[in-house]
């Protein structure tokens, strides 16, 4: 289990990282390299060319603003997991980011890796996607900002060009009163996701004033299922949530040798009633 | 039962004898002295050895489970720098004799490289030989070869029926063997019990998964014309003609070097296609080759899948739950070759019946080749696949009698006072306390408080169950398990003898010679070293241990079959008695004193009550080699000591085999309890307590054993939920990999309060018994109850393993 001969290189600066990008045809970045290296020793992936970005400074910070989150791309996920400062603003980032590997893959593994290899487990994709944020990405000839929303396409494909780098990631500020839930399922503790369902409600006058809910591997990539129609101006009580699981009715998750879309279908729905259980209590202790 | 005592057996026994509460290093739980340098990453394995001018090795492997192979083109990858050598079935055909296979049917033929055809995916089809592995694995990729694909041999009751297409043409049939045993009256035991239940099982393919994969390197020397091998496997030493049989050279040309291994469970048993591979490669190019499997090779091309079974089996009982007669129907899907027969099912047979009095026993076998990787050892060699299938009869008995599931076991066990206990097939247990063991569970565990706990829980809507199962372990075994099937067997039984050397060096240094490839990851170092303390009164930690190539060593078997700690304690301590006994005899003489007034005390030998009348071994082991003047006249200079030790107590078949004879005599018992909490809306299974208790005879290392017992509860659990070889309908491996071949994280495996109970046994030295395999022997089974009972407002009965999360959701859903 050895890779296919590559050309490596390990810039120093974002312009380098970039400028390998426009001029290689057929290369891979290299971060955190957990799901990249395995594959490649699979020879399930043969790039031509690896351009390391370890050493690239300037995108390993995170600044917490007026509750907005902003994450570097070489953010470790094990750094975003355990800063407490995050976690008072975005406390689903620590819990859903603590499901992303194992303590110590998180240490070698990347924010923006996971956000651009789009793995259909990835956690960090779910909470980008629930938490409204934005990516911004480069190249050579310009810089975009994308929501989360239009960033993932399909498993491991998203609207990231050829020539194009992930440097950071914003999460904006929560509304106060804003409670998370976050549920999982995998076959051993803290496995890949069969699936799971990331929740926020947001509480004013003691109803549900806004609510998002996110899906893992109900469909090829982070599926949004507008609760806020079904929730907002109500008690997230049972039976709102069973509303929510009706809607739920028409999923059809995909099938692989991991589960069979019928289970997927049966874990989205229990999970989704532990999240948003979850974040209704939570936004009831956000709001007391 | 009278069962005379094999007079070695008192003899290696010295005078420690059986249950000697005098032992004063055996039962003691020392650190093992093996940790350090595998601790500290200093181990040495087989990845870590590099040869001048070593070369590696790659192989290409099928990507068809059953295709003829047209033609291969290896032109471009022997055109890629780096690449020495490139070689295919065309090759082996020119150069090789068959693998060696204990199978009794000549038509099964496996080569190290196919030849002609591809029987399982991931067969190997061509090797290359390169500068770097990187290299080889490069060129595996330009090697082109054209398949006709064959239909594929896969379901294998289809596989038995006439005009299946063939995984072996010269065999003519796919149905490698069949036969039915019957002991007893089974038919009439049938008949006149009160009630029966029968059920459809199925046990799925796993395999074991060390961490250090099968590995070797070959390193032939023309001018000598010796063929040297370090293998991270070598046991199986007086079978070495086997693979210099294949290799086409003399086995006196051939050298085995033991490499340390880091774990096999049965994946390195008699583990000959990876180092005859090795060897064959340096053979053909002329220069040492590397060849380590990679875990995906590990995965699809070892030789050791576990047991993969279909059973039909009944019990028949009467209404106070008395157990009558148990007839057991198995169809094996054995894969594309058959290497050690239908062995598993020999040591399924051992104790078939496991704890229990059942006097009657109906047992058929169908032995299935398909277009798999080949069964070979797993823990447990099939035993632990006929336990669980005992264990779900006996719960559904208990659950068609509305019977507690413990009253019902305990109600049918053997009693203390009936052994040695011959089974109805002939095998024996050697001594036993079952229900001694039962008392000390049931009060480790506290069952009546988890029973009343899982009843308020369901009444809560929790889903809480418990789990009760018990096991034999046989361990020791002899080879007839192998053959008795068979009335004209093709070769009478080996002892599977083990042996040692000591030597005590002028320094008084102790060095222990092992002469079979031990260190699988287990502890065979730290047992000698008790061992050796035990005898000759001197710290563990000083014995030095070295282990004899092949060339240099005596007949020895390895570990396998829970029978290593065993057999090596009986070699060393055959070789100590007479180290000993050569040591008194030069005190006395030095010292002026009765042989018998002698002691082995503080390293050294002393006359008793007299401290000041002592010498070293240094003293004697100078006197020894250096000074024959010191020496009583009639002795010769020296002071080396070596020992063969057969396998202590084994019997004949009879000629119609109704009767076995004893085969797997040293058996262990154990129970373990369990609670489940099972989310039924996840699948998810959290354990709230798990308790186990064994017997397996004077104790030589609780720690030891211990971590013996966890593991292979581990491994258990894996097999009950985790763990299985999902193919697609071409007969393709889908989860060739640990992304997708899920084993059990530590995060996933119970905290276990373990105890011991000491039945020693009367035939081996010290009264150890094998206990290598028990937690695997229990786990499968206690999952399966535990679940069972934590779903049972479902009316889940369990019949097949891995119990999924995806089957409890749909359980729970009502599908």
């Amino acid at each position: 289990m050895k890779p296919a001969p590559f050309t490596y290189h390990a810039p120093t600066t974002i312009e380098q990282a970039l400028g390998l990008l426009a001029s290689e045809p057929d290369a891979r970045v290299l971060a955190g390299g957990q799901s990249l290296v395995p594959r490649m020793r699979l020879r399930v992936e043969k790039p031509a060319t690896i351009i390391d970005i370890n050493r690239v400074v300037g995108l390993d910070g995170i600044s917490v603003d007026a509750g907005a989150v902003t994450v570097g791309a070489l953010v470790r996920q094990q750094t975003l997991v355990t800063h407490d400062g995050v976690a008072a603003v975005h406390p689903l980032l620590r819990e859903a980011g603590s499901y992303a590997g194992f303590h110590t893959t998180r240490h070698r593994g990347t924010v923006g890796g996971s956000i651009a290899f789009a793995a259909p487990w990835a956690e960090l994709a779910a909470t980008t996607t629930l938490l409204g944020a934005t990516i911004t990405v480069r190249s050579t000839k310009a810089q975009r900002t994308l929501a989360a929303k239009d960033f993932f396409l399909g498993p491991n494909q998203t609207a990231l060009a050829a020539d194009e780098l992930v440097t950071e990631v914003q999460f904006p500020p929560a509304p106060a009163g804003t409670g998370f839930g976050f549920h999982e399922a995998s076959p051993r503790y803290r496995d890949y996701a069969t699936a799971a369902a990331a929740a926020s409600i947001t509480i004013a006058d003691g109803v549900c004033s806004s609510a998002a809910l996110v899906l893992l591997r109900a469909a090829p990539t982070p599926l949004s299922i507008d609760v806020a129609s079904m929730l907002v101006g109500r008690v997230v009580d049972d039976a709102a949530i069973e509303d929510v699981v009706q809607s739920l009715a028409g999923l059809d998750p995909p099938t692989d040798i991991e589960a069979s879309g019928a289970h997927r279908r049966r874990l989205a729905v229990t999970l989704t009633r532990r999240a948003l259980a979850d974040a209704w209590v939570n936004a009831q202790e956000a709001v007391a | 039962m009278e069962i005379e005592q094999d007079p070695n057996a008192s003899r290696i026994a010295g005078d420690t004898a059986p249950g000697d509460a005098g032992l004063r290093w055996i039962g003691k739980s020392i650190n093992r002295v093996e940790d350090p340098r595998f601790l500290r990453g200093e181990g040495r394995y087989i990845d870590d050895i590099t040869l001048p001018n070593m070369l590696h090795a790659a192989i290409k492997r099928s990507p068809h489970a059953h295709a003829r192979i047209k033609s291969i083109d290896t032109s471009k990858a022997e055109a890629l720098p780096g690449v020495v050598r490139v070689l295919t079935g065309q090759d082996v055909k020119e150069h090789a004799n068959p693998l060696p296979s204990f199978s009794m049917n000549p038509g099964i033929q496996h080569d190290m490289i196919a030849i002609e055809k591809v029987r399982h995916y991931g067969e190997c089809v061509a090797v290359v030989v390169a500068e770097n592995r990187y290299i080889a694995e490069d060129a595996c990729d330009l090697i082109e070869i054209e398949y006709e694909v064959l239909p594929a041999v896969l379901d294998p009751l289809k596989a038995r029926e006439e005009g299946s297409p063939l995984v072996h043409e010269a065999l003519g049939k796919n149905e490698a063997y069949s036969r039915t045993f019957s002991f007893g009256e089974v038919d009439k035991a049938f008949d006149e019990a009160a009630r029966s239940v029968t059920v459809d099982l199925y046990w799925p393919r796993s395999t074991g998964m060390p961490m250090d994969t099968n590995g070797a390197i070959g390193d032939y020397d023309a001018g000598t014309g010796v063929l040297t091998i370090h293998a991270n496997s070598m046991n199986f030493t007086y079978f070495l003609w086997l693979i210099a049989g294949t290799l086409k050279i003399p086995s006196a040309k051939l050298k085995i070097v033991p490499v340390v291994a880091g774990g096999s469970f049965g994946s390195k048993f008699f583990m000959h296609k990876v180092p005859t591979f090795a060897g064959w490669l340096s053979l053909m190019v002329g220069k040492p080759v590397k060849y380590i499997e990679d875990r995906v090779t590990h995965i699809v091309n070892n030789d050791h899948a576990g047991s993969d079974r279909r059973y039909k089996a009944e019990l028949a009982f009467e209404d106070d739950g008395t157990f009558q007669a148990l007839r057991i129907d198995c169809v094996d899907d054995y894969g594309a070759y058959l290497q050690f027969g239908v062995g598993t099912h020999g040591n399924a047979l051992s104790q078939i019946c496991g704890p229990y009095t059942i006097d009657h026993v109906e047992y058929s076998l169908a032995a299935v080749l398909t277009n798999k990787n080949q069964q070979g050892a797993y823990r447990g060699f099939g035993a632990e696949v006929s336990n669980w299938i005992l264990e779900r009869l006996v719960d559904h008995a208990a659950h068609d009698l509305g019977m507690d599931r413990v009253e019902i076991r305990r109600k049918n066990l053997i009693q203390a006072d009936a052994f040695p206990y011959r089974t109805p097939t002939g095998n024996i247990y050697d001594s036993g306390n079952y229900p001694g063991v039962l008392d000390k569970v049931l009060a480790d565990f506290d069952y009546d408080y988890w029973v009343k706990y899982r009843d308020d829980a369901r009444k809560e809507g929790r889903h809480v169950g418990i789990g009760v199962v018990a096991s034999q372990e046989r361990s020791v075994f002899s080879s007839t398990e192998f053959w008795f099937w068979f009335d004209e067997p093709a070769f009478s039984p080996t002892s599977s003898p083990e042996s040692a050397s000591i030597q005590i060096e002028p320094t008084g240094q102790i060095v222990v010679t092992l002469h079979s490839q031990a260190m699988w990851g287990n502890s065979p170092e730290t047992v000698v070293s008790q061992v050796i303390a035990e005898e000759f009164d001197v710290d563990p930690t000083s014995v030095v241990i070295t282990y004899a190539d092949s060339q240099h060593a005596l007949p020895g078997t390895g570990p396998g079959g829970s029978r290593y700690t065993v057999m090596v304690s009986g070699a060393v301590a055959g070789a100590a008695s007479q180290m000993k006994d050569k040591i008194k005899r030069i005190a006395a003489n030095k010292l002026e004193a009765a042989e018998g007034d002698l002691e082995f005390r503080d390293g050294g030998v002393g006359v008793k009550g007299a401290p000041d009348k002592q010498l070293s071994l240094s003293d004697i082991a100078m006197m020894a080699y250096m000074f024959k003047l010191d020496l009583p006249p009639d002795m010769e200079s020296g002071l080396a000591t070596q020992w063969t030790y057969d396998h202590p107590l084994t019997t004949l078949p009879n000629a119609d085999r109704s009767d076995l004879g004893m085969f797997y005599p040293f058996v262990g018992h154990a129970w373990h309890m369990a609670v489940v909490e099972v989310d039924p809306g996840t699948g998810r299974v959290e354990f709230l307590r798990y308790s186990a208790v064994h017997d397996a005879g004077t104790v030589v290392n609780p720690k030891t054993l211990n971590g013996q017992i966890i593991g292979g509860t581990v491994q258990g659990l894996g097999t009950a939920m985790l763990e299985e070889y999902i193919y697609d309908d071409q007969g393709r491996v889908l989860n060739e990999n640990f992304e997708h071949y899920h084993l059990p994280s530590s995060m996933d495996v119970p905290t276990m309060t373990i105890g011991h109970q000491e039945t020693p046994s009367p035939y081996t030295a010290y009264g150890i018994k094998g206990a290598g395999e028990g937690g695997r022997m229990l786990t499968p089974a206690i999952m399966s109850a535990a679940v069972e009972d934590a779903l049972s407002p479902y009316g889940v009965r369990i019949t097949s393993l891995p119990i999924s999360a995806e089957q409890i959701v749909a359980w729970a859903a009502g599908d």
